[in-house]
Parts: structure tokens; sequence; C-alpha cells
């Protein structure tokens, strides 16, 4: 079972999907979001590992899922280390954000 | 360039019917992702932050046009507009997806390319020297050596599941730019006493989280024996390397527990049984490997002079020509280092456009080739002296003209953790705010040479341990932070930098930077004493004490 | 666990793997480890039905070395199919010790493996659980042409074919 360094109150399921290598994150209908906001923060290790185990199953679809542990504000997930804030944003670097890279001259 | 034969063409077009079958059978679940994922390893297909990641080879860095227009292809069709230059002379794409990636071989295999072996526990890209072929102290062209170890390598059936990467890097000068020492193999073409020709074998260097520099194993190998003695070393790493523990497994660890001694003793008798084998070369086949190598013919020319060239001139073009030239054995001519480290952008980025341009360049200018530098900058090594302001006046409309070749602002810097899962801390955004800062020509001049190579984690891809200043990105409770160090080179005197103090925050560290360049300015003997002279005769105190006080 | 021989799915084999201690049957085809080849060959090498041995990853391949007399099959394992030390082994054995009998590949064994298996002298491949013969018997000719020797062919690429100049 795999859960990342990490901090924070809960717990949420990631992957990369097979398809891109995009950043996914677990909903509670067990259907993949983008958005790091509609994770399914979850409490116990047990209801993780459940969910985890249930990510393992999808490899049509994803990758390599593992926990990571969020803070909830909001009602939503949010990322307590910079990896995985910069995994749910995009690459900081605004010359090689993908929807900023025009042809460079 | 190396020209391909039927074999060599057949071996790339197989390999990528072999992925498009493997990715089929990903993509239909006859295969698990954890058996997959060697597979497409080997194939230099890594998952990364926020997509997969394609490192494509580029053998000892030579690029001819049309490869270049196919990368530029690849750029424009399948991934995000533009390219990466890496430290091993390879390219990578950022934003590839997994069912395009088979059309990407078939498009690199139609050029001669392939990303064959450029990941995974196997042998990688053996690189060199961008100037091979054109350096006055060369011996020997390094790169039909290069060649035949990328023969031997490339899926050599038992090597395929070493317990490491292991890299291999040939020089062919007095004078080593391929950083052989930092290498699980480095080698030297040298004379011995007798003035035969063969090569210095070094082993177990490297860097990441042990850095060690590579020892002499044999000090000289007939050249006939080339392959068969690495594959002595070879087996050797292969049956008796460390697999317990991931950060004990490369070469440099099994070199340094056994002593050197111990470990060349064991690679001679493994080499006693087979050096006489089928394996060893003849010279009618190195003959023959050299002669596959297109040499470029020469004109019969005069040295420009390029002083009144640099006077009569605009001043970024003069500073062009006193910082970005490097000597050409042949007169009238010149190489050029083009520099992906402009201001505002991520140094080793180059987008379509700018590879077309260069493929443009490298055909009128340049006869058809250029060379990935390991610096992650561009080499045109074939310019004549008379087109340099033709080439300039061409690099300047694409934004490849910045003169700061081998100054502070010509970075080396990983990827980091904007993109890569294997990353601490971020290194683009450092960089862009030191280029910022440092972005005086003049002063960056008068500092002279300073390589800065900054990492954004332990596995050294940007070569931190080997800058005259390293930057290392660390996680400190989840917020980045960056180590710096100071002293470190890769070439023949190689030395590995040494940690200054506590690790800087991100707000922190150009004005460390600052400080470190600014210790240098006022305290060395004059102008003439670089950065890393300085280093070695003062020490670290001087540092230390403009830096963190003296507490 | 699919047994593939001569580019084709043979028929499954019972040899029984012997423990450490565990007495060897009277009847039937054993597997033997390493050391216990070396202590007890003799008895072994007695049985009317054959004898095999059983290489583990960190075994010394060489201390075959004059005692493959009487072996009718060497099986090397893969654990995890990330360790390739059975590559080596296989290699010196059919190079180094001439050994020209049943080399079979057992354990972690993947279909997208067996180019590099048959080429290091593997002439048999016991396929992990669950894993396609037919792929792996597509892939032992995935390859039309190779650079380097190997077990299968003593001479690199440029021995074997005039290659242009």
């Amino acid at each position: 079972m795999f859960v990342a360094r990490s901090f924070g109150s809960h717990f949420v399921i990631t992957a990369n999907t097979t398809d891109a290598g995009a950043p996914v994150y677990l909903r509670s209908d067990r259907t993949w979001s983008a958005a790091l906001t509609d994770a399914h923060a979850v409490g116990s290790e047990d209801e993780r590992d459940d969910l985890l185990s249930h990510a393992q199953t999808q490899e049509h679809h994803v990758c390599d899922p593992y926990a990571f542990k969020v803070n909830v504000e909001g009602g939503a997930a949010v990322a307590t280390t910079a990896r995985e804030r910069i995994r749910s944003q995009g690459p900081t670097s605004p010359l090689r954000r993908p929807d900023a890279v025009q042809g460079l001259t | 360039m190396y020209q391909y034969d039927e074999h060599d063409q057949r071996i790339v077009d197989e390999r990528a019917a072999q992925f498009r079958g493997q990715v089929q059978r990903r993509l239909a679940g006859e295969i698990t992702e954890n058996e997959f994922k060697p597979l497409r390893l080997q194939n230099g297909l890594y998952m990364q932050l926020h997509a997969y990641m394609l490192r494509v080879a580029v053998p000892y860095g030579l690029l001819s046009s049309a490869q270049l227009r196919a990368l530029a292809t690849i750029a424009r069709d399948y991934d995000k507009g533009y390219a990466h230059f890496t430290t091993r002379q390879n390219v990578q794409y950022n934003w590839p997806e997994l069912e395009d990636v088979p059309k990407i071989l078939d498009l690199l295999a139609s050029v001669q390319m392939h990303a064959i072996q450029t990941s995974g526990n196997c042998i990688r890209n053996t690189t060199s020297d961008p100037l091979a072929g054109i350096a006055a102290d060369e011996l020997e062209d390094p790169r039909p050596y290069c060649e035949l170890i990328r023969q031997w390598s490339t899926f050599h059936p038992e090597f395929a599941f070493l317990p490491r990467k292991f890299k291999i890097a040939v020089t062919g000068s007095r004078t080593d730019r391929a950083a052989v020492r930092i290498h699980d193999i480095g080698i030297r073409i040298v004379d011995n006493d007798a003035g035969e020709r063969g090569f210095e074998i070094l082993v177990g260097g490297g860097l990441g989280r042990t850095p060690h520099i590579a020892k002499v194993v044999r000090d000289f190998l007939p050249y006939e024996h080339l392959l068969s003695y690495l594959e002595a070393v070879l087996r050797v790493y292969n049956r008796y390397g460390r697999r317990d523990n991931k950060y004990k497994a490369r070469i440099k660890i099994q070199v340094s527990e056994w002593g050197v001694e111990k470990f060349a003793a064991a690679v001679e008798e493994e080499w006693g049984h087979i050096k006489d084998s089928a394996t060893a070369l003849t010279r009618a086949e190195i003959d023959r490997i050299k002669g596959r190598f297109h040499t470029p013919s020469f004109e019969a020319l005069a040295n420009e002079d390029l002083d009144a060239l640099a006077l009569t001139s605009d001043r970024e073009f003069a500073r062009f020509l006193k910082n970005n030239l490097r000597p050409h054995r042949v007169p009238g001519y010149t190489a050029i280092v083009i520099s992906t480290k402009p201001k505002d952008r991520a140094p080793g980025d180059v987008s379509d456009s700018q590879l077309e341009a260069l493929a443009d360049l490298a055909d009128r200018f340049g006869l058809g080739h250029v060379v990935v530098m390991h610096d992650q900058n561009v080499m045109m090594p074939n310019v004549k002296q008379a087109d340099l302001e033709a080439v300039y006046t061409v690099l300047r409309e694409w934004d490849l003209h910045t003169a700061n070749a081998g100054r502070v602002t010509d970075q080396i810097c990983c990827p980091g953790l904007d993109f890569c899962n294997l990353a601490n801390a971020r290194s683009i955004p450092v960089a862009l705010r030191i280029a910022e800062r440092f972005d005086d020509q003049d002063y960056l001049d008068d500092l002279g040479d300073v390589s800065l190579k900054m990492s954004g984690c332990i596995n050294a891809c940007g070569h931190h341990h080997v800058g005259n200043i390293g930057i290392l990105g660390i996680d400190k409770a989840g917020v980045e932070a960056y180590q710096l160090m100071l002293g470190g080179d890769p070439g023949d005197d190689a030395s590995l930098g040494k940690i200054v103090g506590r690790a800087f925050s991100s707000d922190e560290i150009v004005d460390a930077v600052s400080t470190v360049l600014d210790t240098y300015a006022t305290q060395r003997e004059s102008a003439d004493e670089t950065f890393l002279d300085f280093y070695r005769r003062a020490g670290l105190d001087p540092f230390k004490e403009s830096l963190y006080g003296t507490d | 666990m699919a047994l593939i021989k001569h580019n084709a799915v043979a028929p499954a084999e019972l040899w029984t793997t012997l423990e450490a201690g565990q007495p060897a049957p009277a009847a039937g085809d054993v597997l033997v480890d390493l050391g216990r080849w070396v202590s007890e060959s003799k008895p072994l090498r007695a049985r009317t039905d054959k004898v095999g041995v059983l290489l583990q990853p960190d075994d010394d391949v060489l201390t075959l070395e004059g005692r493959l007399d009487g072996i009718s099959l060497i099986a090397v394992a893969f654990p995890k199919f990330t360790d390739g030390r059975g590559y080596s082994s296989a290699r010196l054995l059919r190079d180094r010790l001439g050994y020209t009998g049943e080399l079979r590949a057992v354990g972690h064994v993947l279909p997208d493996q067996v180019f590099y298996m048959r080429r290091v002298g593997f002439d048999a491949l016991e396929l992990a659980d669950g894993k396609s013969a037919d792929t792996a018997i597509a892939q032992l000719k995935e390859f039309s042409v190779t650079y380097q020797a190997a077990a299968d062919d003593a001479r690199p690429l440029f021995r074997r074919v005039a290659r242009p100049a």
C-alpha cells in the first residue's frame, strides 16, 4: 500500500492516467477527477486502504495509485506539500506551462 | 554523422514495432503496469508529475539537420511545442501521450533515431566531447568508438537487468570535456610509451546521493579489446553489484566497497577468458565504422581577424565572439556555442520553431549537423569564421544568441519539482531568478568563467556536485530549501563541491549566490584568477564568513 | 505456467524440487540446489530418474565446472524479473562451462524477456503464471538482427555478415 510522505488530517487517493500520465484524484463515487478539490478525503486508514485497493484494479485507466495526506478546508482537499500542490495546479514555471507555451519567438 | 546501414535501420524499426505491440498489450490489459514499466523505461518513457516524459537518445550528442526537423515535428505534433536538452546529450519531451509514443518512435526511426535504453537498469547513451572531431588537442576522434559501444550495448541480452543504470563516456582529447570521471565507465583514448594507441579505463564515477570520482582500473587497454573489456566489467557488475539497496546499487559503490585493486583483478580474471573471443575488434572493423562517419570536407581558408571584427561590431555580437566561440583545428573555422540559457527561458528548452531554425542554420552554415552539449547548450562545430556575422544575425532572430557561454548564467538546471517525479524542490524558477538578477553582461564577463549547476534532488541530474557553484534543492519538512556547495569541477582535475553551511530558503538562495560572487570578485588576486582557482586557493572560509558571518 | 521449448508450448513436466534436508524419493525427476549437487552428486547421479540443479541468483555458477556430468536440466531462478544475474549465469554455463544440456528459466519469467533469455543460452522457458505463451513464442523472434555476440552466436554482427564500408 503506497502512502506518500505528507502530512494532514485526511487521506486522498491519486494516480496518473494511463493514456496521458495526467494526475487524477479519486472521487467518493470512485470515478476520477482532474481536480484535487473533487477528491474524496477520508479520515481512517481502513477507508484509505479500501479506496487504494479499488484504485489498484483500475489499471486500464490509471497507473500507480497512491494515497497522500491533505487538510480539508471548506469541504475540499488542500495539498500540504509543494509536490502535491504542483501536481494539482501544474508547473509553476510560466514558460513551460502548457497553456502559456506559444512559439517561443 | 554515422550512416546507418540496413542492419542499424532494421533494429530501430523492429524496436518501434515491438513497443507498439507492448503498448497495445498494456492498453488491452494483457500486461500489468508493473510488467509494462521496465519495458517502457527501456524505451525511455517515464511517468512524471503531470504527464509521461519521453527521453530520446542522441548518441554522443550528434544531430543532423534532418533529425532536428524530426524533433521539431514531434514537439509540434505530439507535444506542447518544445523540447529539452539534457546533461547526457539527449532530448526530452514532457507531454507525450502513451498512444502516440509508437508513432513518435516510428518517426524517430525514419531519421535513424530511437529512445532505446535511455532509462532503466541497462546501459544508457554513450556520451562524448562536443568538440570531438575538431579539437586541436585530440589524439583521435572518440565518436567511432562511441558508436561501437552503442551497438555493442544495444539490446545486449546479458545486461538488460543490471543492479542499476549504467553510463559510459569517451574522450579522445588530452583535455577531458566529456566528464569521464563522473561516469560508471570513463574511457580516455591514450598512447602508451611504445606509441601504441589504446584506452585508459576508469570505473566507478557518478554523482547522486554518494558522488564518486572514477578510478583508473586499467592504464592501457589495446584498442582491439575495448568491447571485451567492457563486457568483463559489466559481467562483474551484473553478477556481484549490490541489489539489496537501490541507493547502493551503482558500480561506484562496488568499486568503493571492494577497493579498486580487487575490482580490477576481478575484471582482469573475467576478461582473461573472453579477450580472445570473436568480440575482439579488428583494425578493419574500426576503419569501417570510421568510414561510416561522414566526415565533412573543409575548405582551405585562413583565419579571420576576429579581434578586428569584434571592434567594428555591435557590443553583443562582440561579446558573442569573445564568449561563445570554441577553437577549431582547421584554420578559418570555428565552433560556436548556441545558448539555450537566455534570461527568460528554462535552461535547455527550445521551441519547435527554434529547432527548425537550427536545422536551417546547420544546413546553410554548419555542414549539416549540431551537437547537444552536456551543459544543455547546442554546439555548431563547423562554422566558417567568415560566416559568423550571418550566423549571429539568424541566431538573434531566434533568441539563440545569448553570449553567456561559461558565465554564471550559463546554468545547468534539471526540470526539478515543476516536472519531475523524483524531485524535492523546484529548480527552474530559481534558475530564472538567477538569470534575472545577473543580467548585467559586463558584470558576468568580469566574473569570468563560473559554472553554476542546479539539481532539484539528490539524483543530481543537474550535476550540482561538479559545479563551481552547486545548488541542491531539498525538502525541509515539506518546504523547499537549497543547499549551496562550492568548488566542484568535472574535468581532468575533477573535484566534488563542498557544502558551505546551512541550507537557504527559496527567498534567500539568489542573494546567497550573489554574495558568493561578490566574495570572489572582491577577494580574488586579480581578474585572471578564476572562481575555481580562487576557491582552491582560499577555501570555503571567505564564503562562509560572508554568507553566515563569524558564527 | 506454460513451458516453452523449440518455439512451441511443451508438455508440462513433473520435477520435484527437493528442500534442504528432504530425502530424495526413490523415483521421479528431482531438482536440487547447487550445494546439494556438490555434496551429493554421486548418489544423485546413480538415480534412474533424472536429476537437475536449480540455481538461485546468488549461486556461483562456476562451481559447476567439472560437475556437469549426470545433470539433465539446469534451471535458473528469476525470483524477480528485475534481477538480471540469471542472464550471466546462463551465458557462463554455455560459453565458459560448455554446458549443452537443457537450460531453463524459471520464476518470474515474462514474455517480453524471452528474446534476451534465448540469446544468453536458455532453451527452455517456464513462464510465470498467467502469462501468454503465444506472446512469448512471438517474442522469441522479435528481432531479426542483433549486434553483439552472445551464447546463441559467439560472433558479433560484423563477423556474421559483411557490413557495408
